[in-house]
């Protein structure tokens, strides 16, 4: 346990009889980037907040550095947090702003040289040393935001906390954003947990991904494994783009599902014949125009240019429709029929509970 | 992971630590809370079972000052003055002061010069807005009654008149409190949504109908308050009355906190004060209640 | 573009003022205007004249030559300066007091978890609606038995009750953003930090709406003064004025006079915070 960053020992929260987060099992190492990736309201800002010490937990136990938090109070937390509306201090300078965390204590107040050398650093490290004298009325979205992670930089702390940090700014401003986040994580190699909504945040930035739902873990693994391995439905349906295609179809014994007419091989045992299942295709996984693997023929009745490629509907006379990725793009295929194949391995299933076989 | 007794331990320690804190913040407030509200609200029902106090220690003489409120003929007197001062004093004023801030809304040029002016006599006491009306009253140089007897040759006796005293006690407050609620109001109606004016007028709600049906309902809130504020405020007038007329003439003018007043100091009576002042106490609790609950029914 | 600045400008509860609701309006404020100020000019005229010449009808609006007399007179023979500097003296030493305590009680019931918070809330609305003009006879006793009778502590202490102010800085502590105060915390501030160096220089108007209601309030107060202190070298203004009109013969010229003099210092005061007194900060005020 000493050896984690943070560690959460079954954590609850509920307000009154609604439970925001479930029995939360996780550890983080030191260094690690962990993103905890959910829709909005599954739990995973309380998580922050919980950290922090905004919030307390109903039960279980917080432990930053090896050290029981649950009753510490924030200032002697040794956690740092760059908020969504990143809060910084309107009546402070740039300057002002980031010393704020290095004068809050007297006892361990620093020189004032130490003080300007150190704010220095840290605003040299998010590149915004030229705005220091400025308020933060007078910065853009982005320079705010640099000033955020500056404050947190500068004092050196166990843990970063970021909750939604990129979620105010324009998207040509996210791209350049998280790309300085991970060079500003690999420098510093501080132990950070990241809150988002967003899958490309998280599938860019994470060493790992907690996928949450409803106040429980859904899944936890590197960006590969629960987009290649999704745990469950959820998984399988909040990560990806364009969403996974859920098909209802049952075993047709050993390594084979039938769907609707189409019978499919799969890599995994789908068990007895007849059992109901849910199988998942991504659209991204289909081939037109090969011979092998698992055929679907069906006629395309929509096709939505989206640039590189399109994003076609294919009606196979199964349970539902199908929405398959085609590079390039003719609006005359509307109408016609089409075959497409996918890999055994790239048929996933799920049991009647949703799980994955 | 520690224990569930161990845990609670320490989370009633936090939780000390955290009401330790919060009362810290608190204590001078409630200190003076306690000391000069609470405990002064308490203080007056022991003290109207008591008589003396002022000279001579105070003695308890059980129901004798409640009995002699309920048939002292001046204190129901003091409580329908006080009570027909507020009804004259209030809705004049409020009238007023509507009137005022829709000018005010109306116009585009010197609104705030008038807003100025109109809200200076809010900044003077009303002491000393009652002292200044003796010179806008008295019967040789008032200038009020300058005018009347340029019009009619007959000056008025507003003070020495039974029933003109309080009317005119009324008027002080309107005087000086039009600025106030004015100003209060304009805020209000500023603050309106735009859209809905723009929809009404495209409706064809002329700024009759507009009025009516849109901003005086939307202000509701700034009523309520302002209703319950100038009700707590105006029951308890004494310094115009104290100035103006001292209770005068013929006691037309006596109100509650006038005779409150007295008992305690001219009458050497604080049990007899102590108890017309929770009276009043009640008095303004139960109206301000009960305009509390006519609002919330009425939304 | 004064197209546009006409119609951003345009006021809203009547939307195209007709050219007859724009002459009401300018009359009714005219109007309002002379009778506003009135009074005042009125008794600027007659604080110049000799008493006497105030019973001549038709009166002399603008006497020929400025008679001083009334104003030697307030000076030499009351103590008028004595009252206004102890009304300027207590007024502000009760708006610092009153704004710190408030300003931390406000803090705690907006920013702070405790034990009986909503008994504290509920208790401090109601003790709005308490008449404080009801509470000078047990006041009496309480300030009597403290020895502070007569004294400037009779008029200060029980000023910094006024539960009006807590519930007015509560609603501009309450409507700050929460994260600031979180991130303070994280940054290491303590609770008083939090409150010192966040909360307080956010709320800078709020304060000092605050500290002109208290002031206001203090300034205008007559009754309790009026109770408290028997001495005349320590009166306040307002009830130092109005014994003036106890003696048997009264000075009106130097009623007036007193009267002119004492609408100097609010006139000071909101000349330099006029932003303040007619912003909606103010009658935002009262409704807490």
């Amino acid at each position: 346990m000493t050896n984690h960053a943070i560690h959460f020992e079954q954590v609850s929260k509920s307000y009154g009889s609604f439970d925001v987060v479930e029995n939360f099992e996780l550890s983080v190492q030191p260094g690690e980037f962990l993103v905890l990736l959910g829709p909005s309201g599954c739990g995973k800002s309380t998580i922050l907040k919980m950290v922090s010490g905004i919030e307390a937990p109903s039960s279980g136990e917080i432990h930053v550095n090896g050290k029981m938090v649950n009753y510490t109070l924030p200032r002697n937390r040794d956690v740092a947090m760059v908020f969504q509306n990143y809060a910084l201090y309107p009546h402070k300078s740039v300057f002002e702003n980031i010393a704020y965390p290095l004068l809050t204590r007297r006892a361990s107040r620093p020189s004032k040289a130490e003080t300007e050398q150190r704010v220095r650093e840290a605003a040299d490290i998010v590149e915004i040393t030229s705005q220091l004298d400025k308020y933060p009325d007078a910065l853009s979205g982005g320079q705010r935001q640099r000033v955020a992670l500056a404050r947190a930089i500068v004092r050196d702390p166990a843990v970063f906390l970021m909750d939604e940090p990129l979620s105010n700014l324009d998207a040509q401003l996210r791209d350049t954003m998280r790309q300085q986040l991970i060079a500003l994580h690999r420098r510093l190699g501080k132990a950070t947990i990241y809150v988002t909504h967003d899958q490309l945040e998280a599938m860019t930035m994470a060493s790992r991904i907690v996928v949450m739902n409803e106040g429980k873990v859904q899944q936890s693994g590197t960006p590969e494994e629960v987009f290649q391995r999704p745990a469950n439905l959820f998984v399988a349906g909040f990560i990806g783009h364009p969403r996974m295609n859920f098909l209802t179809a049952h075993s047709a014994g050993g390594n084979s599902v039938q769907v609707g007419k189409v019978t499919l091989r799969t890599q995994a045992d789908a068990g007895p014949a007849g059992r109901p299942l849910t199988i998942g295709l991504r659209p991204t996984d289909g081939q037109y125009d090969r011979a092998e693997g698992n055929a679907i023929s069906g006629r395309i009745i929509q096709s939505e240019f989206t640039g590189a490629d399109a994003i076609q509907t294919l009606d196979f006379g199964g349970p539902s429709l199908l929405r398959i990725r085609k590079q390039g793009h003719r609006k005359d295929e509307i109408g016609t029929d089409a075959t497409v194949t996918f890999h055994p391995k790239d048929i996933h299933l799920f049991d009647e509970n949703g799980a994955r076989i | 992971m520690l224990s569930t007794t161990e845990h609670r331990k320490l989370r009633l320690k936090a939780r000390i630590r955290q009401n330790l804190t919060a009362y810290a913040f608190l204590a001078p407030a409630l200190i003076f809370f306690v000391l000069f509200l609470a405990w002064p609200v308490v203080a007056l029902l022991i003290q109207s079972f008591q008589t003396g106090g002022i000279m001579s220690p105070a003695k308890y003489v059980g129901l004798e000052n409640w009995r002699q409120t309920f048939t002292d003929p001046l204190v129901v007197k003091s409580i329908r003055n006080t009570v027909v001062y507020s009804l004259m004093a209030i809705p004049a004023v409020f009238i007023i002061a509507m009137i005022l801030a829709l000018s005010l809304n109306t116009v585009r040029f010197g609104q705030n010069t008038f807003k100025t002016i109109i809200y200076y006599p809010t900044l003077q006491p009303i002491l000393l807005a009652a002292l200044m009306f003796t010179f806008v009253l008295h019967q040789d140089f008032g200038i009020l009654n300058i005018i009347l007897r340029a019009i009619t040759g007959e000056p008025v006796n507003f003070l020495g008149n039974r029933n003109l005293a309080l009317p005119t006690i009324a008027m002080v407050e309107v005087w000086k409190g039009a600025g106030f609620w004015t100003l209060l109001f304009l805020a209000g109606i500023q603050s309106l949504p735009r859209d809905l004016y723009h929809a009404a007028e495209l409706d064809g709600a002329g700024p009759g109908r507009r009025f009516f049906q849109l901003t005086l309902p939307l202000l509701k809130p700034t009523f309520f308050f302002s209703f319950i504020f100038a009700t707590i405020v105006n029951l308890q007038i004494f310094d115009s009355v104290f100035v103006l007329t001292d209770g005068g003439p013929v006691n037309a003018t006596v109100t509650t906190t006038w005779y409150i007043y007295r008992s305690l100091f001219t009458f050497n009576e604080p049990g007899y004060g102590a108890t017309l002042s929770f009276v009043l106490v009640i008095l303004v609790l139960a109206l301000t209640a009960v305009q509390t609950i006519l609002f919330r029914e009425r939304r | 573009m004064s197209l546009r600045r006409s119609f951003t400008n345009r006021p809203i509860a009547s939307l195209q003022p007709t050219g007859a609701m724009m002459l009401t309006a300018y009359v009714v404020l005219c109007f309002a205007s002379i009778v506003s100020l009135t009074p005042f000019l009125y008794i600027l005229s007659t604080s110049i004249k000799e008493t006497n010449s105030l019973f001549t009808y038709p009166p002399d609006w603008i006497p020929a030559s400025i008679y001083w007399g009334n104003f030697q007179k307030l000076f030499g023979e009351t103590n008028f300066a004595r009252w206004t500097l102890n009304t300027l003296f207590i007024g502000i030493a009760i708006t610092l007091l009153k704004l710190i305590i408030d300003a931390m009680a406000a803090f705690a019931l907006a920013k702070l978890e405790f034990f009986g918070k909503n008994l504290i809330s509920v208790a401090l609305l109601l003790a709005v609606a308490v008449p404080v003009a009801a509470l000078v006879v047990p006041l009496f006793f309480i300030i009597r038995s403290m020895g502070l009778l007569n004294s400037y502590w009779a008029l200060i202490l029980p000023a910094l009750t006024n539960p009006l102010g807590i519930l007015m800085l509560r609603s501009f502590i309450v409507s700050l953003p929460a994260d600031l105060d979180h991130s303070a915390r994280l940054d290491g501030a303590s609770e008083w930090q939090v409150f010192s160096q966040m909360t307080l220089p956010l709320i800078r108007p709020g304060l000092v709406v605050h500290a002109i209601f208290t002031f206001m309030l203090q300034y205008t107060s007559f009754l309790w003064p009026l109770v408290a202190i028997q001495s005349d070298k320590k009166q306040v203004l307002t009830v130092g004025i109005s014994s003036l009109k106890s003696n048997f013969v009264v000075d009106w010229g130097l009623i007036s006079a007193a009267s002119l003099l004492a609408t100097i210092p609010i006139t000071l005061l909101f000349l330099a915070l006029q932003k303040y007194f007619l912003s909606q900060n103010m009658s935002g005020a009262i409704k807490g």
